[in-house]
Parts: C-alpha cells; structure tokens; sequence
C-alpha cells in the first residue's frame, strides 16, 4: 500500500515538474519573440538621443526583411521609444511590393512591438498609397490602422506598364 | 667720455692758435656759452628739484621700448663706435620695410571706400566679347506624361484598417470611394486588392492578344479586367452608387450592402435595393430582391420589384398619385 502511495506521488511531481517546466519554456520563447527595433530598443539609455538611427531586422533565413530609420531616436521610458523623422522600409520578395511608411514621429512599444504615431503618416507601396492623420502599425505582421482623414489612392499598375486603356472617370 | 674728451680737445686746439686780435671776441663767446651752460644747468637742477626731470626720463624710456629692438641696439652701438652707424641704418631700413605694406594697405582701403561713393567711369570702347560654348543644366529624360501613374481609385473615409499581406483594407465611416466605372458612398467599406502572386499567376494565364485586334473596342470590353481592386464589399443604413450606362446616362441605385466582383465586373445591390434612371424608378419589393449592374452598366433584377415611372412635375403635392406603378 505505501508502495502503491510513493509510486503515485512520485508520479505526480514528476508529472507537475514537467509542466512547470514547460510552461516556463514556453513563456521564455514568447518573450524572445522580438524584432530588430525591440532588441536596439533594449540596448538604449534612457534619456539618451540617438541620431541617425538605421535598424535593420532580418528574417530566418538571414534576409533583410525592413530596415527602420530615424533622425532621432530617445527611449522615453522601459517600454516606449521616441522616435522622429521615421521611415521604415518592409521589404518583400520584389521591389513593386516593398511598403514604405513615412512617419512624422512615433513611439514605439517595445512590450507589444506596435509603433503608433499621432501625426499624419503615410503608407505606400507601388499599387497603393494610404494616409491618415495618425497611426497604430505593427511593423512585423504590416496589420494596422489609421485614423482621421483616411486618404488611399490605389494605382493601376497595369495601366503604367500600358497593359489596359485607363477607363473614363465618372463626372463626379 | 671720449666724446667728451674730443671736444675738449677741439675746443683748445681752436682757442690756442687765435691768440692776439680776435682773442677778446672769442673770450667774450666763450663767457657766453658758459653763461648758457650755467643757466641749462641751473634749470636742470629746478626740474630735478621739481620732479620733471624724471617725467621725463619715464617719457624717454617708454619711447625706447616701444622701439624695434634691432633699431635700440643698433643706436646704442652707434654711439660707441661710428661702425656701428650702418649697422643702425640697415635696422631702420629693414623696419621701413616691414611697415610699409601694412600702410600701403590702409592707403588702399581709404582709396577703396572713396572709389565705392564715387560713381563707375563710363566705358566707351569695351573689349570685344568672345561667344563660346555656355555651361547649361542637362536636359531632362525623355519622360512620356501619360504614362505618370494615375490613382485608379480613390477613397476617402474616417478610419481605416488593414491588412498588408493579405491586401485587405477596411473603411469605415463617411467612405466614399471614386473607381473610374462607378462612385460609391457608405458607411463601411471592405477592399481586396489583388495580391501580387494572383497578379503573376493571372498574367502567365492570359493568352497573348494579337496586335492587330488589340485596338478593336469590343475586344476590350472582352478583356479581362486589370482593376486592381479584386473584390469590394459596402454596407451601411444606406449605400449609394452611382453608374454610367453604355450610353452615358447616370443611374442611382440604393441599397444596405453591395458587393463588387472584379472576376465578373458584377457590382451586386441587395437588401431592399432600389436603383433610379432618369425618372424610372425600380424599387425591390422583398428582401432577396437583388439587382446587378453589370460592366457596362446595364441593370438586371433578380426577384420582384416595383418600378415607378416619376412625373416631371418638381414639387408633388403630398399624397397624390404622381406616379405610375408596374409590378
């Protein structure tokens, strides 16, 4: 019987050991998910201004997946960065889909890797181009929002390149 | 002293030989200059007593300093020994020298600022000027206008959500949207844009069109569409759109939620739609009731509705029948 006891107990530690074990591993690894920005962002002073910041992030594969760049760059606080005269660059696998966002000034969140700026800010790629006078972006999946006179002007691209007649616009 | 000494010497030497006649007149100067003598000395000694002798003397030596030091030297040597003299001279030279740019500067300066008040002389004959190859911006590329891109599509609203790498835009209030075949105004938008590997994948597809056909008109409505916009959805209390027919006439329709599909050219209204053309009027009568304007803006219906044909009358009277209906 006590045998039986020991055997169910040491079951059960090993069993909780296990998870707790791997429920701090997944934690970990949830944590380590972070870009180039959050990584540098880590790395700067408080207070400190950085100028002529350029923050490349790179993907698995060892690509350049966006480069960030900024003529200031100041950690306000342990979670938020202050950066002005942003433009970020998102390359993708050709140039025609490379978004560009021209930002005025943002801060960027190092906790939730979201760059929000309260200025008009202005999205472009080579089919499209998107402002709105402030904007929440998340640089890593390029899901975001904007708010406030939202203007998108899209591109026939086709058009350019003279594949197909530009039908007549509507009078009004 | 030997100075001193010398004209002692010149003095006696004069005096001896002049011994007889003129002896009175020279013994007389001589009493003179001593005189003389007496009265300097007398008045040196009144400025020592009074102190202006070392006024003086303090006068004296800022002078000195404030001399070239090759020239104190120099003098002071040439003092001692007349070998010295030419040496003086050389120092004073040298520093005539070294003064004299600085002053034929300022001179200049003064000559400047005066030629600067006074008015430019007039030039009768100027010299004959030679025509030669003039540097000049370079041209600009040959850049064709037409070909600058246009939007295609421009829409406007209140806030906006998107989705980059699925090429998802949503709208949202007070949208309005201009596409080159049709306006649009609601209060929520949906947007795909046609993703660039659908884009690829549809363009090796495409079978290559004859150059000669290429210009026939009703092989371009034929065509398949390079509209950016892949898909489009409008919804909202009440979704306005207005299209142009084949002949240029402007139709209204109104409805809840339409949708728009690049693959056909098919802009569907649905959920009690109505769509008016001039003073006909076609009201969908139940709620599946759909109608369809179709790329060249013709109007079909699918389910029952009403059409009413509008009087011309401006101003109806409320409640008189000012319409014909047609089931």
């Amino acid at each position: 019987m006590s045998r039986l006891l020991s055997h169910r107990f040491g079951s059960v530690v090993f069993f909780g050991f296990t998870a707790v074990a791997m429920t701090t591993l997944l934690l970990s690894e949830e944590k380590q998910k972070s870009g180039g920005m959050s990584d540098f962002g880590r790395m700067v002073p408080e207070g400190l201004i950085n100028r002529g910041v350029i923050i490349p992030s790179f993907n698995q594969e060892g690509k350049k997946s966006s480069e960030l760049r900024a003529e200031t760059l100041t950690r306000i606080d342990d979670e938020r960065l202050l950066a002005e005269k942003v433009t970020i660059d998102v390359y993708a696998e050709t140039p025609e889909k490379t978004l560009h966002v021209d930002l005025k000034s943002a801060v960027h969140h190092l906790a939730d890797q979201l760059l929000r700026s309260g200025e008009r800010s202005v999205i472009t790629r080579a089919d499209f181009e998107t402002s709105g006078d402030s904007l929440v972006f998340d640089a890593t999946t390029t899901i975001g929002s904007m708010k406030g006179r939202v203007r998108t002007l899209i591109f026939d691209t086709d058009a350019l390149s003279g594949k197909k007649q530009p039908a007549t616009p509507p009078k009004k | 002293m030997r100075f001193f000494a010398y004209l002692l010497l010149t003095q006696l030497s004069l005096l001896f030989p002049l011994r007889g006649q003129d002896a009175s007149k020279i013994g007389t100067a001589v009493f003179d200059q001593k005189k003389q003598i007496d009265q300097a000395t007398e008045k040196l000694r009144q400025a020592q007593s009074s102190g202006q002798l070392d006024q003086v003397k303090g006068v004296a030596k800022d002078l000195l300093k404030k001399l070239p030091s090759g020239v104190a030297d120099a003098a002071k040597e040439a003092l001692k020994s007349p070998e010295a003299k030419a040496k003086a001279a050389e120092a004073m030279k040298s520093a005539a020298e070294s003064l004299l740019p600085r002053a034929q500067e300022l001179l200049k300066e003064k000559e400047l600022q005066k030629a600067a008040l006074m008015p430019a002389p007039s030039v009768e004959d100027p010299a004959p000027v030679v025509e030669g190859p003039k540097p000049s911006a370079l041209a600009a590329l040959a850049v064709n206008p037409a070909k600058k891109a246009q939007p295609a599509v421009v829409i406007e609203a209140d806030n906006s959500v998107f989705d980059l790498n699925e090429a998802i835009f949503i709208y949202t209030g007070n949208v309005r949207a201009r596409h080159p075949d049709f306006y649009i105004e609601c209060e929520e938008l949906e947007v795909y844009m046609v993703k660039e590997e659908s884009k690829k994948g549809s363009n090796k597809a495409a079978p290559k069109v004859d150059a000669k056909k290429f210009n026939d008109p009703d092989l371009m409505k034929k065509a398949p569409d390079k509209n950016p916009i892949k898909k489009a959805i409008a919804r909202g209390p009440m979704v306005t759109i207005e299209k142009r027919d084949d002949q240029g006439n402007v139709q209204q329709g109104k409805c809840r939620r339409l949708d728009y599909d690049q693959a056909t050219g098919d802009i569907i209204l649905s959920d009690y739609p109505q769509v008016q053309r001039g003073n006909v009027l076609h009201i969908a009568t139940q709620a599946d009731t759909t109608m369809v304007f179709d790329k060249t803006g013709k109007l079909r219906t699918n389910g029952r509705p009403r059409t009413v044909i509008l009087s011309d009358e401006s101003a109806p009277a409320p409640g008189a029948s000012s319409t014909v209906t047609k089931p």
